[in-house]
């Protein structure tokens, strides 16, 4: 099974995952979401696993793509008010896509952090409950809480910004 | 054309078996009169659904403003309560408004049936058949801790 | 909870649940729930905020069922009869989310999806275990005895 086997080669390496993040990133928020966001990319890949001699290497590897994208995204950050700025121009292409609500909603979540994103796509995509999603990352129940919560309130505080905000 | 043949036999057995499990109980006529009636919630769960619950099998009634089905599921249990492993009982204004009942095992499952019956807002009646692998109150405790 | 006909909960259980929401306490069967109470005709305007969210996920969730697995098609195809082939293959999609063996009855109208049945399991055991009320001031119960009050509640039994 690939969730035990994911269990018993991935999941222990945690703590290896996470000073490596920190080397690489500086901060030891950013290595912990660095870490989350690797372990469930690993997970989804889980059923790959087997066919790794060193399953090592690729948790290594995954988790040294996910600081370096971290650090290119740093330079940019594409945030919901910048989109509100560039919507109120008169881009009829722009005023459509304010209408449709299901595309606003995903450009929203795309603005949220990686691992949020990710959270959010689990718990309410996937329907993964917290207890797994926690397991999943090695964290707690209570992080991902924390996580998750913020993740909707920004996307119901970023949808009401843009569909009042145009008024 | 022999697999199909055995696929078709091992679903059906399946699902006879999980219909009987609670047969030879009195409630299982409660389930079977009021369950679907207008104002009736009726839910029948077997393993392969029951996994975050530890739960081997579920069944349940909730009726609303039916004083008759709370009445009759009393009855019932007054019956099924003879032999019965364990039984408590809650007693609100001189009626019966919750029972817990522990049957006997049956082989190595442990089966629990849950009463209770609230007269405000409305009157509601929850009956619910349990069976499970592990002992009836750990599952209990976690079960209805987990909120 | 009142459960009147295919409304499942009312707006001020919709209420409560969206704040759970928002603090990322509820359960799967929850929001399930409120995903069909925001999908419904007269949404109050005050969710429109909750209606756009749910919709998108529920329209992603979509995409998500329909994709069919390698595994599953492997097994398939290996199976000689083209008819027997058919008609596992539809056994194996929809019990990923109809079941066979399980099911649920409200007001007389079966339901198979099994979302939906687990939520209202979990109405229904939620009715034994407690209210808010009973939350601040539950006694144990003693083996035999029977005992005169408000209790409606099985939690913290002495056992």
């Amino acid at each position: 099974m690939s969730s035990e086997r994911f269990k018993k080669e991935i999941l222990p390496l945690r703590q290896q995952l996470f000073h490596l993040s920190r080397k690489m990133l500086g901060s030891e928020q950013d290595a912990e979401d660095a870490v989350q966001e690797s372990l469930l990319k690993l997970w989804r890949v889980r059923d790959t696993l087997k066919s790794y001699d060193n399953p090592g290497a690729l948790a290594t590897t995954v988790t040294k793509n996910t600081c370096l994208d971290k650090i290119r995204l740093r330079k940019q950050n594409y945030t919901i008010d910048e989109y509100i700025k560039i919507g109120d121009k008169d881009d009829p292409q722009l005023q459509l896509e304010r209408k449709d609500t299901n595309k606003l909603i995903e450009m929203i979540i795309q603005t949220l952090p990686p691992l949020q994103q990710q959270i959010i796509r689990m718990k309410d995509v996937e329907g993964y409950e917290t207890e797994e999603i926690a397991e999943i990352t090695g964290t707690t129940v209570e992080a991902v809480r924390t996580n998750l919560s913020r993740a909707r309130k920004r996307v119901r505080e970023g949808y009401l910004r843009i569909v009042r905000g145009s008024e | 054309m022999g697999k199909y043949l055995i696929l078709t036999l091992l679903l059906a057995v399946g699902f006879t078996t999980n219909l009987s499990a609670q047969s030879d109980l009195a409630i299982n006529k409660v389930f079977e009169q009021y369950g679907k009636q207008k104002g009736s919630v009726l839910v029948e769960m077997s393993r392969e659904m029951l996994k975050e619950y530890d739960f081997t099998y579920y069944k349940s009634i909730v009726t609303t403003d039916n004083k008759e089905a709370a009445d009759f599921a009393r009855e019932c249990l007054g019956v099924d309560q003879k032999g019965a492993k364990k039984v408590k009982q809650v007693v609100s204004n001189g009626v019966l408004s919750s029972i817990y009942l522990q049957l006997p095992q049956k082989g190595k499952y442990f089966r629990l049936i849950l009463f209770n019956e609230t007269t405000s807002p409305e009157r509601k009646m929850t009956l619910i058949y349990i069976e499970s692998e592990k002992d009836s109150e750990e599952i209990l405790q976690i079960n209805l801790k987990r909120r | 909870m009142k459960i009147l006909k295919r409304n499942i909960i009312s707006l001020q259980e919709a209420e409560k649940l969206i704040e759970k929401y928002y603090e990322g306490e509820t359960t799967v069967a929850e929001e399930h729930l409120l995903r069909k109470y925001l999908s419904g005709k007269n949404v109050p305007a005050q969710f429109e905020a909750e209606k756009a969210i749910f919709g998108y996920f529920a329209g992603e969730k979509e995409k998500q069922n329909v994709r069919i697995t390698p595994n599953t098609l492997k097994w398939v195809v290996s199976i000689a009869s083209a008819a027997a082939a058919v008609v596992l293959f539809l056994g194996i999609f929809l019990n990923t989310q109809y079941s066979t063996t399980s099911y649920a009855y409200v007001d007389g109208k079966k339901v198979t999806d099994k979302n939906e049945i687990r939520a209202l399991a979990q109405i229904t055991l939620e009715n034994i275990a407690g209210t808010d009320e009973v939350e601040n001031g539950l006694k144990n119960i003693e083996s035999g005895q029977t005992i005169e009050g408000q209790l409606n509640v099985f939690k913290e039994l002495e056992f």
